[in-house]
This record gives structure tokens, C-alpha cells and sequence, in this order.
């Protein structure tokens, strides 16, 4: 029966986790626009600022060279650094590349994201390479495991909570109105006499900080990172997560990252692994996942919970 | 050595430019990213692994065999994804590229699901390298720029001297004229879909023999396709061709100095840099 | 008095192509001018020109005695100079409600600390907006769509609302891009009393370009008339429609 729970709420930790990131994906492409494959640089970043931060002091040689990062900064203060640095690197890369139209955005964010990663993978005396960093401490713990796992759960999931109703006040308000015109046709919204560009980063750098904040849980959740995690493929489940859940609102952010990373990814642990083909279900779950991609767009485009159009409140 | 990586360098770019062209003329006609174009590839490097190992056929007609399927694939995904999206949904580009994204996931995967994840080579046998003045190389790289140039004429020819390649222009020029003017819009795109994947498929199959043929190639050879894409100037052929040997080329040299990790960067880099100063790539029309 | 908005030998070349042609016009505080000209003559491009969407290749346009040719079509809103579109460019997927909402300047609420956190001032200036809108668009006979999606409107009422979107920014001047095509008779009645009225009691100032003769005789004090790029003639409606240049103009065309 603990297995059980604990295998539940390991499932429920990845799931809020993750549905950070959508609602990030979702602050960057459903409000504003913005075609982004590079939310898992940002993530990366998150993950390795805090880690790099709360790891405790050591000094040794990874594959030749010295690392002696380890700060033993407390959980908080690697989960807010980890949110500013994201939103850091946002801003700077923000600055020349939000001038560009959507399709180079893309092809731009995808490259960023694979630097980062090779940055992770090379400068060892930063990131320990491909080894990665490991023992990362967990908050409220020391407890049994099961209980230490539904603190952490519980945890994430208010901050989840939190990040959600601050999206949706975001959306809700003036400025959710001006990323939404944005959307919907930039040349009026800007003969309307709003500063384009100043919207797009401010979406941009939100976003960032958004999966900087995943990121960090991510990496105290796992307890160690690798680079070879940060690969597109997150970027890709999250894009499939906030397309089937429907792209716009937060709702859909959340119910289609369940609905994807919840069911898909954790359902099919069951099934048989044959011995010696062990990447062959991984591969299966991302060619349906990709299918299912292709016949949301095709044939449910608006995703499971459309996104309606805001009721102003104390109307006439 | 610095004349070595030069070397290696234009024969990377030769490929690479083979590639950036089939990317950009199908980016002329269908005006969005195809984002499978780069595991497009790799499917032709795997199925002429296929022919050449499984099946025993020498290498030439694997090539071709794998040219040809690579661009029934092409058309096959005009058909039953872009053409029904676009009629259905009125998908536009942006819906075009994310659609074409998850193709791309599903092509690579199924590669995986049917070779794995061990890379694979053809039966070539190991050559020794030729010095052709300050260069050093072999039989099989020579065969695999000329190749290259030889196509890339061909396509030229095709392009400004044969009626479809006059139609192909038309179209991509503008559409809905071309249609007035009596031109079979959806042939035309047709056939840019099948010439498109096909270059693809023979870049796949040739990055094959330069390197190997490994499942995460598609990927890690699209970004530095569009990067050779976008300096030519998007929706210029020819300055795609340029753009990929400036690209080949500077991966080449720089790694050479001792940057070899982060070869790869030093391209996306260079788009960036691109993006940043002259955003209509270096030759716009 | 110097003109509210003024062209000074404006031209603008597309490539090899002159699309105008050292153009100058000015428009004064409180008037209502008409600009019209056969197909091609260049008056999209002119409007494109004073509306800061294209840069002049060579000379000058001023509002209110800033020179604002090389400004970003943002930066000439936020000055008092506002534009519609030919083609009725309305926020699809956003309400009726939502468009006015969106077009106020100096909205605290746009800002991301004041946004989240939702404060009194937010509040108090969304309710003043809100309650202007819904006074423009009771005027405009828009007040029973606020909350239907803007692509569901008719081409008329986009057209309405493109005009009321604009008030919105409270502007000095409008630019009007063929405001009345695709209206009814009834809405291009409305729609001009509505300009008569704002000129009247708030002291707009409109430049319209039309293809209506009935719209532009009877409703503007001045018409800039234009041709192959270059402005053929300017006067009053009468003096206008009296030109021979410009009878030829429209005839031979």
C-alpha cells in the first residue's frame, strides 16, 4: 500500500512540476503569441542555478577538473535565485531576438536551449559536466519517506496554486489584454499605442521565471540533474501538454499536462520492459505522443477546455 | 591543418548545402518551416542503411532507393497532414510548423522503435585518404561533393529551364496568380514536397558516410540547416547553398581551434549573429 | 495657426516604383478633410505615410509641431494620432468589450506588479474605461454586442467598431481608412453624424480617405484630391468637384 501512494504522489509531484513549465509555455504562446521551443533552457537553468546553490561546499576533480561550487545556500533562497537567473538569461536573450518573427523565434529558442545544454555538458568547473550534480538536499525532510514525499508534494503543489492564480489575475487584467492583442494581430495593437516589444519580453522573462521556479523543484525533487535531461523532448511535452489542454487558458494548461505527462508517461511504466529493447516503450510513447499532437491540431484544435473570452466584472 | 578543416569544412558544407536547398525551395512554395525536414533525413540515411546492409545492395542504388522513399515520405506528408490541416483548420503557418514538430518526433522515434538507438554504417570499405592539394581526402568524400554539386545543377537546370521548374517558380511566387493562370497549384507543391524530402533523404544518406547514422542525427543536423537557411536569406535557394558552405566551413575551423565541443554552438551562434544584423540573410534577392 | 498634421513634400519609393510624389498637405485643428484619388493614385501609401507605417524616402511629416516621420506607429498614437484600417482589423477572438478595453493609454494595469496585485487604482481606472466604452459604443449602436466575439460582428459593425476602438485612445486626430465600406446606409449615416458631432463638442480632427462621393462632398470642409502619386488639386468640395483636372482625373482613369 506505501509503495503505491508513494509511486501516486511521485506521479502527482512530476505532474504539478511540469504543469509549471505549461503554464509557462502557456504564458509565452497562449497569451502572447510568442512560438517558443526553448522552455527547456529555462528549465535547465532553474534546475542548475539552484542546484549549483544549495549543494553543499565540496571540492574535487570531475574528469579532470576542479569543481569546488557548493554555496549551502537554504531550499528558498536556490528556488527564488533560480527564477531570477532564469528570468536573467530571458531578459538578455530577449533583447535581440524578440525583435524576429514568430518562425525565427522558434528556430532561435531551440538553438538557445541546446547551448545551455552544451554549456551544462562542458563547463564542468560550473555544472561537473555529464556527471551532474548530485545529493541535492529536499526541504521538511527526515522524516519517513512516504511522509517526506507528501510534504514535497504539497509543497509544489502551493506553489503550483500560487503561480496559477497569479496567471490568472495576469490574464484577467489590462496587461492580459494588451499579450492577448498581441496574439491576435501585433500591427493594431500596436497603432493602438502599445510598445510592442516591451510586452513580448515581459511575457518572455515571466515565462522564464516560471520554468526557473519548475526547474529548481525539478532538480529537489529528482535529488541530482544531468544535462542529458534538459533535452527538447520536455520542450515537446509541454507543447503537446498545453495544446491538447487547450492553448490560452490555465485550466487547460494544467488538465492537458495531467492528462499527458499523468496518463502517458507514468501509465505505460507498467508495461513490460523486454529485456535488451528497454528505449522501445519510451520510443512508442513518443511517436503517440506526436500523433496525438497532429490529431489535436487537426481535429480539436482548441484543446480540451477552450479558452473563453474574459467577462469584465461589475458591468452595466 | 588549418587547409584540412578548410577541406572537410566545404565538404561538410557541399552536404549540408544539398540539404539547405531542398529546406529552402520547399519553404518557397509552402511558405512555413517544415520542422520533420530534419529527421526527414535521417529516415533517408536509415533506409539506405537498410538497402545497403540488410538487403546487400552496393551503395549507389541504396542511395537512390533511399532517396526515392525519403521522397514519397515528403509527399506523403503534404497529403495526409499539411493539406488536410490547412483545408480543415485553415492551420497557418505557425499551426503548420508545431504540426510538422510532432512529425518529427514521430519520425525519429520511429527510427528508434525499428533500428535502436546503436548507430549504424553502411558496408563501405575503409578507404585511405588521397591528397588533392593542401587537401586531404578520401575516395568516398570526392564522390560525395561531387555528387552534391552535380544535384544542386541539376536543380538549378531544373528550376530555370524546364516547365515545371518555371511552374514551381510561379507558384511559389504567388499562389493564387499561378492558379489563375491556369498552373495545377497542388501538383506543383506536389512535386516541390517530393524534390524537397528527396534532397533531404541523399544529404541523409551522404552525412551517413561522412560521419554515422545515428537517430538523433535529424535533430542536431536541422538547426544547422536552418542556420544555413536562414543567412542565405530565406526563400533563396542559392543563397542557401552559399550559406551552408559559409557555415560548413567556419564549424569546421573553428572547431579546429580547439572549440570541438561546442561546434554545433559556433553555428547557431553564427544565425544568431545573422538574425541579429541582417535578418534578410546575407543574399536576399 | 500651423496645421495639426502636415506633410512637406513628402515622397516614397518602392523600389523602382514612385508611389508618392512630393506630396504636401496639411490638415488644421478641428477640421474634417477628405482625401480621395482613383485606384493607384497613391493614397493608401500617403495615409501608410502620415500613419507612421512606412518611412518617407524623402521629406517631412509633423503633428502638432513634432516631426514625426521615423516614429513607430506606437509612438504617433501615444502623440494623439490615431488610425483605422481599410480591411476592418478587429481582435478576433477577444469581445467587442475587450477591443475598446484594450486601446486606453497609460493603463496601470498593463504594468506586471500593478496587474497581479489588482490594486484600488487598477480597479478605479478599469471602471472609468469601461464606463466610456460602453457610452462609445451605446453611440455607435454597438452596446448590445460587448460581449460577442468581434469576428461575429458584420463587416459594417467591424468598421463601427474600428472608429469607436480608436476613441478610445482619445486622440486629437483620426486617420479614417475607408470607414464607411461594407457600412449600410443607415450605419454611414450614423457614422457621420457620430464625426460631426465629435468635432462639434470635442474638437477632433478627421483626415478620411473615401471612395463615397455623397460621404466626403457632404461631410468634409476640405478634399486633397490625388493622382499617379502627386496631389492633383485641394479646395472645398465645391471647388473640387468644379476642377477640371480632376473631372479628367476620374474620367480618363
Amino acid at each position: 500500500m506505501e509503495g503505491f501512494i508513494s509511486f501516486l504522489l511521485s506521479i502527482a509531484t512530476i505532474v504539478a512540476i511540469y504543469s509549471i513549465l505549461t503554464l509557462a509555455l502557456n504564458i509565452r504562446w497562449g497569451y502572447t503569441g510568442l512560438l517558443d521551443f526553448g522552455i527547456a533552457g529555462f528549465f535547465a537553468i532553474g534546475a542548475y542555478t539552484s542546484a549549483i546553490l544549495t549543494s553543499p561546499s565540496s571540492e574535487e576533480l570531475v574528469f579532470g577538473v576542479r569543481h569546488s561550487l557548493g554555496f549551502g545556500v537554504p531550499f528558498f533562497g536556490g528556488l527564488l535565485a533560480a527564477a531570477a537567473a532564469a528570468a536573467l538569461v530571458a531578459y538578455l536573450i530577449g533583447i535581440p531576438t524578440l525583435r524576429l518573427r514568430g518562425d525565427y523565434l522558434a528556430i532561435m529558442t531551440i538553438g538557445l536551449s541546446e547551448i545551455i545544454r552544451y554549456v551544462a555538458v562542458n563547463e564542468k568547473w560550473l555544472t561537473r559536466g555529464s556527471q551532474g550534480i548530485r545529493n541535492l538536499p529536499r526541504p521538511f525532510s527526515g522524516h519517513s519517506n512516504l511522509l517526506d514525499a507528501l510534504f514535497y508534494f504539497l509543497l509544489v503543489l502551493a506553489i503550483l496554486l500560487i503561480l496559477y492564480l497569479i496567471s490568472q489575475r495576469v490574464y484577467n487584467s489590462p496587461l492580459g489584454r494588451v499579450l492577448k492583442g498581441i496574439r491576435e494581430d501585433e500591427t493594431v495593437t500596436e497603432a493602438l499605442g502599445k510598445k510592442i516589444f516591451k510586452f513580448r519580453m515581459l511575457a518572455f522573462v515571466f515565462g522564464a521565471a516560471y520554468a526557473g521556479v519548475a526547474g529548481s523543484l525539478w532538480a529537489h525533487y529528482s535529488g541530482s540533474i544531468m544535462p542529458h535531461e534538459f533535452v527538447p523532448d520536455i520542450t515537446f511535452l509541454i507543447w503537446v501538454s498545453l495544446t491538447i489542454g487547450g492553448s490560452g487558458n490555465n485550466k487547460g494548461a494544467i488538465l492537458g499536462t495531467l492528462v499527458l505527462i499523468g496518463f502517458l508517461q507514468q501509465a505505460t511504466r507498467f508495461l513490460p520492459t523486454i529485456e535488451g529493447y528497454t528505449y522501445l516503450v519510451p520510443a512508442l510513447r513518443l511517436m503517440v505522443i506526436g500523433l496525438l499532437l497532429i490529431l489535436c491540431l487537426r481535429f480539436r484544435p482548441q484543446g480540451l477546455i477552450p479558452e473563453k473570452a474574459v467577462r469584465m466584472e461589475k458591468e452595466s | 591543418m588549418l587547409a584540412l578543416s578548410i577541406g572537410f569544412g566545404i565538404i561538410t558544407g557541399g552536404v549540408l548545402a544539398l540539404a539547405a536547398l531542398g529546406l529552402s525551395l520547399l519553404f518557397r512554395t509552402v511558405k512555413f518551416i517544415n520542422f520533420s525536414y530534419g529527421d526527414t533525413l535521417a529516415l533517408g540515411a536509415y533506409l539506405a542503411v537498410f538497402f545497403n546492409t540488410t538487403l546487400g545492395l552496393s551503395l549507389l542504388p541504396s542511395a537512390l532507393l533511399g532517396m526515392l522513399f525519403t521522397g514519397i515520405v515528403g509527399v506523403f506528408i503534404h497529403k495526409v497532414v499539411v493539406k488536410p490541416l490547412k483545408e480543415t483548420v485553415k492551420a497557418g503557418p505557425l499551426t503548420l510548423l508545431i504540426a510538422t514538430m510532432g512529425l518529427a518526433f514521430m519520425i525519429r522515434n520511429f527510427i528508434l522503435i525499428v533500428w535502436g538507438p546503436d548507430p549504424k554504417m553502411y558496408n563501405v570499405a575503409t578507404q585511405e585518404a588521397m591528397k588533392l592539394g593542401p587537401f586531404l581526402i578520401t575516395p568516398t568524400q570526392l564522390m560525395a561533393i561531387l555528387i552534391s554539386i552535380l544535384i544542386m545543377v541539376l536543380i538549378y537546370l531544373l528550376l530555370q529551364h524546364t516547365k515545371l521548374g518555371k511552374m514551381i517558380r510561379a507558384t511559389a511566387d504567388n499562389i493564387d496568380l499561378a492558379r489563375i493562370r491556369g498552373i495545377r497549384t497542388e501538383s506543383v507543391v506536389v512535386w516541390t514536397w517530393l524534390i524537397s524530402s528527396s534532397l533531404a533523404g541523399l544529404a541523409g544518406v551522404m552525412l551517413g558516410l561522412l560521419g554515422t547514422v545515428d537517430s538523433q542525427m535529424g535533430i542536431e543536423v536541422l538547426l544547422v540547416i536552418f542556420a544555413s537557411v536562414i543567412m542565405g536569406g530565406i526563400g533563396n535557394p542559392y543563397g542557401a547553398v552559399a550559406g551552408a558552405m559559409i557555415i560548413g566551413i567556419t564549424m569546421e575551423v573553428s572547431s579546429s581551434f580547439a572549440l570541438s565541443e561546442y561546434k554545433a554552438a559556433i553555428a547557431y551562434l553564427l544565425m544568431g549573429v545573422i538574425l541579429l544584423l541582417k535578418p534578410k540573410g546575407l543574399f536576399t534577392r | 495657426m500651423t496645421s495639426l498634421l502636415e506633410a512637406k513634400e513628402v515622397v516614397k519609393d518602392f523600389g523602382g516604383l514612385r508611389a508618392v510624389d512630393h506630396c504636401s498637405i496639411a490638415v488644421g485643428k478641428g477640421a474634417i478633410c477628405g482625401l480621395i484619388g482613383p485606384n493607384g493614385a497613391g493614397k493608401t501609401t500617403l495615409f501608410n505615410l502620415l500613419a507612421g507605417f512606412y518611412k518617407p524616402t524623402a521629406g517631412a511629416i509633423f503633428f502638432k509641431d513634432h516631426q514625426i516621420d521615423g516614429l513607430e506607429s506606437y509612438e504617433i498614437c501615444l502623440l494623439g494620432l490615431v488610425r483605422t484600417f481599410q480591411i476592418a482589423r478587429e481582435l478576433k477572438n477577444m469581445t467587442v468589450l475587450e477591443n475598446m478595453l484594450l486601446a486606453p493609454k497609460d493603463q496601470y494595469g498593463e504594468q506586471l506588479w500593478h496587474a497581479i496585485m489588482k490594486s484600488q487604482k487598477v480597479r478605479d481606472r478599469e471602471k472609468e474605461n469601461l464606463d466610456q466604452a460602453l457610452q462609445i459604443l451605446e453611440i455607435v449602436g454597438l452596446a448590445h454586442l460587448k460581449h460577442e466575439l468581434a469576428t461575429n460582428l458584420s463587416g459594417g459593425q467591424r468598421k463601427m467598431l474600428e472608429v469607436a476602438r480608436a476613441l478610445m485612445t482619445e486622440p486629437e486626430m483620426l486617420l479614417l481608412d475607408e470607414p464607411t465600406s461594407g457600412a449600410t446606409f443607415e450605419e454611414t449615416r450614423k457614422l457621420m453624424a457620430y464625426i460631426e458631432a465629435l468635432r462639434k463638442e470635442r474638437g477632433l480632427t478627421f483626415l478620411i480617405v473615401e471612395h463615397k462621393m455623397e460621404v466626403i462632398m457632404n461631410l468634409c470642409d476640405r478634399i486633397f484630391v490625388m493622382n499617379n502619386g502627386q496631389k492633383l488639386a485641394e479646395g472645398t468640395p465645391r471647388e473640387v468637384q468644379q476642377n477640371p483636372q480632376v473631372i479628367e482625373a476620374y474620367l480618363g482613369a
